[in-house]
C-alpha cells in the first residue's frame, strides 16, 4: 500500500470580479497534479512563488479540498471523510510550518505547544513530550520555556517535535528550512533524515530552493505556474532535466565557485 | 572614500562589532558574508549613521576625509542618499503602499536636488530604464502591490541611486526574491556598479549571489571579520574554520543518491549554534564550536594574521 | 524595560484614587449619606463637612463616595456582563464563520443603532427607574461593541500559524477558541473593557441625571447633578463637585485604557 496518493489535483480560485457583466476570472492554483510518496521516501517539491507549492500543501493536508482529484491516505480518500473521521486520522500526517517565529503559540510554553497533537487525540503527553525533546536534539528541560527564548533554529526543531509526537507516518514540510541559516538549514535537514531513518516516515518537501531538495529527496517534482513539469526521480531529472525551466533553476541554484 | 578604523560598536549586553577596519574606493565591489548575529546588519547601520542610540561607538569613520564617528543627525543627513544609499532585503515594506512608486522615487530628488517636477519625473524615468523597468511611463503611476517582487525592487534600487550615491549598500537583497529573478538582480547591481564607478557593498548569507557580485569579499563571525580576501579565492579556498565550515554546510543541487546501506549523506555541520551575544567568547568568538579549539582560545582574541587577515590562533601558528 | 507611558502612569493613580475611594466608602464615610439636616442645608465646608452640605443638609463628601460605589459597581457589572455576552458572540462568529458571522454581526449592527437611551426607558416604563435597570440597559449596548472588536481580532488569530498548526494537530474549533484565540485576544479586549468603563461611568451619570438610574436614597453623581441645576444660583458647587469627580473618573478609565494600548501594542513590545 502506497503511503500518499494524489491522483488529478486540481485547485481553482474565484478572483473577485473585474467587469460587472462578463464572469470573474478563475485563478488555477494546482492544475492536474498526481504523485506517490512512500514510507521512509521523501519527494521533493520545487517552484517558485506562484507554483502553486503551498496550495499544493494545503491540500495534502486537507485544509483544503480540490475542485477535482482526489487524495488517498493509506487508501483513505481524505477529502471524503467527514470532519470527525479526518480529525482521528490527523495524528498519522502532521505538518512543519515555515516559519520557526509564528508557528508556535507566544504565549504558551512550548512544552505545552508540542504537545497539543497529543491532547487534540485525547491521549496524556506523559514521557512523549520528554523523548521527543530528545529525538530533535534539544533538552527536555526546554519544554518549560516561551518561544521567544530560543533561536530559529531551535524552534524549528521544536516545531518538528510537535510533527513527530504522535509518531506519523507522514511529515509535510513546507518552506521548513528557507528562514533559516545556511549553517542551521544544514542541522535541520540532517534531523529531518535521521528522523525518517529511525521513524520510517514518509516525507512531502516542499522549497523553492532546489539545492536544499535535491539533498533530500529521492523523488522531485518540479511546478510551474501550478502545472507539474517534471516528476520522477530525482537523480535522473536533476542530472538530465528535460525543461528549460528545470534547467534554469539548476543554473541558478549551481552557481558555485 | 569611506575608511572604517577600529570601528566597535557596544551594547550593554556585549559587543556587536569588535574592532573592525574597512576601506572603501569608488568602484569597489566588497561581499559581507555572515549569518544571523554575526553583526553584519550593524556594519551597515554604521555606514549610514544609523546604530541605535543605546550603543556606544569605539573607533572612526571618515566619509570623504571628514570623521563621521560621532556626527550628529544632521550630517548625517547630508550623507544618506546623496552619498550613501541603502536598500533591504523585503522591497515590499520598503515603500509606502499608499503611494504610487514614481512619486516615492522623486521625492529625494526634490527634497536634496532642487529640481522641479517636469524634471524629476524626467530623471526617474531615467532611474527606471537604467534598473531595466519596461515600459518605465506607465510604472511611474503604479502602486507597489501592482508590481512583481522583482520590479519592487527594481523600483528600490532606483530610489537608492536617485541622487547618485558614490556607495550602495545592499542588505540581503535577493533573500526574499525567487532564484531566477534574483540572479538578474545581481547582475543589475553589478552593472550599475560599474557603470557609475560606485562602490557596492553586498551584505548577504547567500553565497552564490555574493561570489557573481563582488571581487572581495569579508567573512563575519560575532562582530569579528574572521577572513577577507579576493572572493573567488575565499570561497574556492577557505582557510578559516568558520568560512569552511559554512562553505562545506551549503547543499548542493547535484542530487545525492543512497548509500549501499540505504542512507543518504548527511550535510557537513558546524556543531551547537551561535551563542546570544551576552555568552559570546571573550576571545575568540568562534570557540566552543571549532574543531581546531585549543585551551587559549576562549579568553584570549586572535589578531588578523596573514594575507587573509585570519583570526584564527591555530591557523596563525600553522601559518608561521 | 521600556518606562512606561505617562497616560498610563496618571490614568492609573486616577482609577486607584476612584476605585479607592469608592471601597472605602463601604466600611466608612466621614457622615452618613442618607442622613438629613434640614437646618444645615447650604452649609459652608467646615472640619465637620469637608465640602459643607446640600439642600437637604446631607454631607457632600459621603454623597460622593457613595455615588462613587455606586458608579463603580454600576460600570464593573455592565461592562462584564455586557463584555462577557459580546467577547462570546464574536467568538462564535469567527469561529463558524459563514452565515453565522454575518447574522451575529448584523444583530450586532442593529444593537449598535439601538439607543442606549430608549432601551432605559423602555426598561423603566416596564419595571420601574432603578440602578438595576441602568446595569441592564449599558450591559446591552456593550454587547455589540465587544462583539465587533472580539470578532475582528479573533479573525485575525486564525490566520497565524500556530492556529494552522493546531488545526493540523486535529484540534476541533472550540478547543482552538479556549486554547488560542481567548488568550491571544485577552490584551485587546482588555484595552476595550477599560475604554469601556469610562464611558459607562459616563452613561450611568446620565441615566440618573434624567433620573432613569439611581433613586433616592441611593447616591449618584448623575443624580446629584440633576438636584443641582434648580439650585445654579443658590449654590452652584453643589454642581461642581460631582461634575468633577465624573471627569476625574472618566479621565482616568480613559487614559488608562490608552496607555494599556500603547503598552500591548505589538510593534511596541517586540522592542522590548
Amino acid at each position: 500500500m502506497t503511503l500518499f496518493q494524489a491522483r488529478g489535483l486540481t485547485r481553482q480560485y474565484r478572483l473577485p470580479k473585474t467587469h460587472i457583466l462578463r464572469p470573474a476570472p478563475v485563478l488555477t492554483a494546482v492544475n492536474n497534479v498526481s504523485f506517490d510518496i512512500h514510507a521512509g521516501q521523501t519527494l521533493g517539491v520545487v517552484g517558485e512563488s506562484g507554483s502553486g507549492k503551498s496550495t499544493l500543501a494545503r491540500l495534502a493536508m486537507a485544509f483544503e479540498a480540490p475542485n477535482e482529484g482526489q487524495i488517498l491516505f493509506e487508501d483513505h480518500d481524505i477529502h471524503a471523510l467527514g470532519a470527525g473521521k479526518l480529525r482521528q486520522l490527523r495524528p498519522a500526517f502532521q505538518m512543519i510550518f515555515q516559519d520557526p517565529f509564528s508557528s508556535l503559540d507566544p504565549r504558551r510554553k512550548v512544552g505545552w505547544s508540542i504537545a497539543e497533537p497529543l491532547r487534540a487525540m485525547q491521549s496524556s503527553a506523559g514521557t512523549r513530550v520528554n523523548e521527543a525533546f530528545e529525538q530533535v536534539g534539544l533538552h527536555a528541560a526546554d519544554a518549560g520555556k516561551y518561544p521567544h527564548e530560543f533561536s530559529g533554529g531551535q524552534r524549528q526543531r521544536i516545531a518538528i517535535a510537535r510533527a513527530i509526537i504522535t509518531r506519523p507516518k507522514l511529515l509535510i514540510a513546507d518552506e521548513a528550512v528557507s528562514a533559516l541559516d545556511v549553517s542551521v538549514q544544514a542541522q535541520i535537514l540532517n534531523l529531518l533524515m535521521d528522523l525518517q531513518d529511525t521513524l520510517g516516515i514518509g516525507i512531502l518537501f516542499i522549497s523553492h530552493d532546489l539545492a536544499v531538495v535535491a539533498s533530500i529527496c529521492d523523488s522531485l517534482l518540479v511546478m510551474q505556474h501550478g502545472k507539474a513539469l517534471e516528476y520522477g526521480p530525482a537523480t535522473d531529472i536533476l542530472n538530465n532535466p528535460s525543461h528549460a525551466y528545470t534547467k534554469s533553476l539548476l543554473l541558478a541554484a549551481g552557481d558555485r565557485v | 572614500m569611506f575608511e572604517m578604523q577600529n570601528m566597535t560598536v557596544r551594547f550593554s549586553i556585549g559587543e556587536a562589532l569588535r574592532g573592525v577596519s574597512l576601506r572603501i574606493a569608488p568602484g569597489d565591489r566588497l561581499g559581507i558574508v555572515g549569518e544571523s548575529g554575526s553583526g553584519k546588519s550593524m556594519l551597515a547601520a554604521c555606514l549610514m549613521g544609523m546604530v541605535p542610540d543605546a550603543a556606544t561607538i569605539d573607533g572612526t569613520l571618515t566619509i570623504d576625509g571628514t570623521n563621521m564617528t560621532h556626527a550628529s543627525e544632521a550630517k548625517w543627513q547630508t550623507i544618506r542618499a546623496r552619498r550613501a544609499a541603502m536598500i533591504f532585503q523585503e522591497p515590499m515594506s520598503a515603500l509606502n503602499p499608499l503611494r504610487r512608486v514614481g512619486d516615492t522615487v522623486a521625492e529625494p530628488i526634490y527634497v536634496h536636488m532642487g529640481l522641479n517636477k517636469a524634471q524629476a519625473r524626467d530623471r526617474v524615468l531615467g532611474l527606471f530604464e537604467e534598473v531595466g523597468i519596461p515600459d518605465p511611463a506607465s510604472r511611474f503611476r503604479m502602486f507597489p502591490h501592482e508590481l512583481s517582487g522583482g520590479q519592487r525592487q527594481r523600483v528600490l534600487i532606483a530610489l537608492a541611486l536617485a541622487c547618485d550615491p558614490q556607495l550602495l549598500i545592499a542588505d540581503e537583497p535577493t533573500t526574499a526574491l525567487d532564484a531566477n529573478i534574483a540572479l538578474k538582480i545581481t547582475d543589475l547591481l553589478v552593472h550599475l556598479s560599474q557603470s557609475r564607478n560606485m562602490a557596492l557593498v553586498f551584505i548577504s548569507h547567500d553565497l552564490s549571489a555574493v561570489a557573481r557580485a563582488t571581487t572581495d569579499i569579508t567573512v563575519m563571525y560575532g562582530g569579528d571579520f574572521v577572513e577577507r580576501g579576493v572572493t573567488a579565492e575565499v570561497l574556492s579556498n577557505p582557510m578559516h574554520p568558520y568560512t569552511q565550515g559554512l562553505l562545506a554546510a551549503r547543499p548542493s543541487p547535484r542530487a545525492v543518491s543512497r548509500d549501499a546501506n540505504g542512507s543518504r549523506r548527511r550535510l557537513p555541520t558546524i556543531p551547537g549554534t551561535v551563542p546570544p551575544l551576552h555568552k559570546m567568547a571573550r576571545g575568540c568568538r568562534f570557540a566552543g564550536r571549532c574543531a581546531l579549539e585549543r585551551g587559549e582560545c576562549a579568553s584570549v582574541r586572535p589578531l588578523p594574521f596573514g594575507p587573509r587577515r585570519i583570526t584564527c590562533h591555530a591557523v596563525s601558528e600553522e601559518m608561521t | 524595560m521600556r518606562p512606561l507611558p505617562a497616560n498610563f502612569i496618571i490614568g492609573a493613580v486616577l482609577v486607584l484614587l476612584v476605585v479607592g475611594v469608592a471601597a472605602l466608602s463601604l466600611v466608612w464615610t466621614p457622615h452618613d449619606p442618607t442622613t438629613l439636616n434640614i437646618r444645615g442645608k447650604f452649609g459652608e465646608p467646615t472640619p465637620l463637612n469637608w465640602l459643607g452640605t446640600d439642600q437637604l443638609g446631607r454631607d457632600i463628601v459621603s454623597q460622593l463616595m457613595a455615588a462613587a460605589r455606586n458608579s463603580m459597581t454600576v460600570a464593573l457589572v455592565a461592562v462584564l456582563l455586557g463584555g462577557s455576552i459580546g467577547v462570546a458572540l464574536g467568538l462564535l462568529a469567527s469561529a463558524i464563520g459563514g452565515w453565522v458571522e454575518d447574522i451575529v454581526m448584523r444583530l450586532a449592527d442593529l444593537g449598535f443603532a439601538f439607543p442606549a437611551l430608549l432601551f432605559a426607558i423602555m426598561l423603566a416604563a416596564v419595571f420601574g427607574p432603578s440602578l438595576t435597570n441602568a446595569v441592564l440597559a449599558i450591559a446591552f449596548i456593550n454587547i455589540p461593541i465587544f462583539a465587533r472588536v472580539a470578532r475582528a481580532s479573533a479573525n485575525q488569530i486564525w490566520t497565524r500559524e500556530y492556529v494552522l498548526a493546531a488545526r493540523a494537530a486535529g484540534m476541533n474549533k472550540l478547543a482552538i477558541t479556549w486554547d488560542h484565540i481567548l488568550p491571544n485576544i485577552a490584551a485587546v479586549v482588555i484595552v476595550q473593557a477599560t475604554i469601556e468603563f469610562a464611558v459607562a461611568i459616563l452613561a450611568e451619570a446620565a441615566l440618573s441625571y434624567l433620573g432613569l438610574g439611581a433613586q433616592p436614597p441611593a447616591s449618584s453623581w448623575g443624580r446629584m447633578l440633576s438636584e443641582a441645576q434648580t439650585l445654579m444660583y443658590l449654590a452652584p458647587d453643589l454642581a461642581i463637585y460631582p461634575g468633577l469627580c465624573i471627569v476625574i473618573a472618566v479621565l482616568g478609565f480613559g487614559l488608562l485604557g490608552d496607555g494599556l494600548r500603547d503598552i500591548t501594542d505589538p510593534r511596541l513590545a517586540r522592542a522590548r
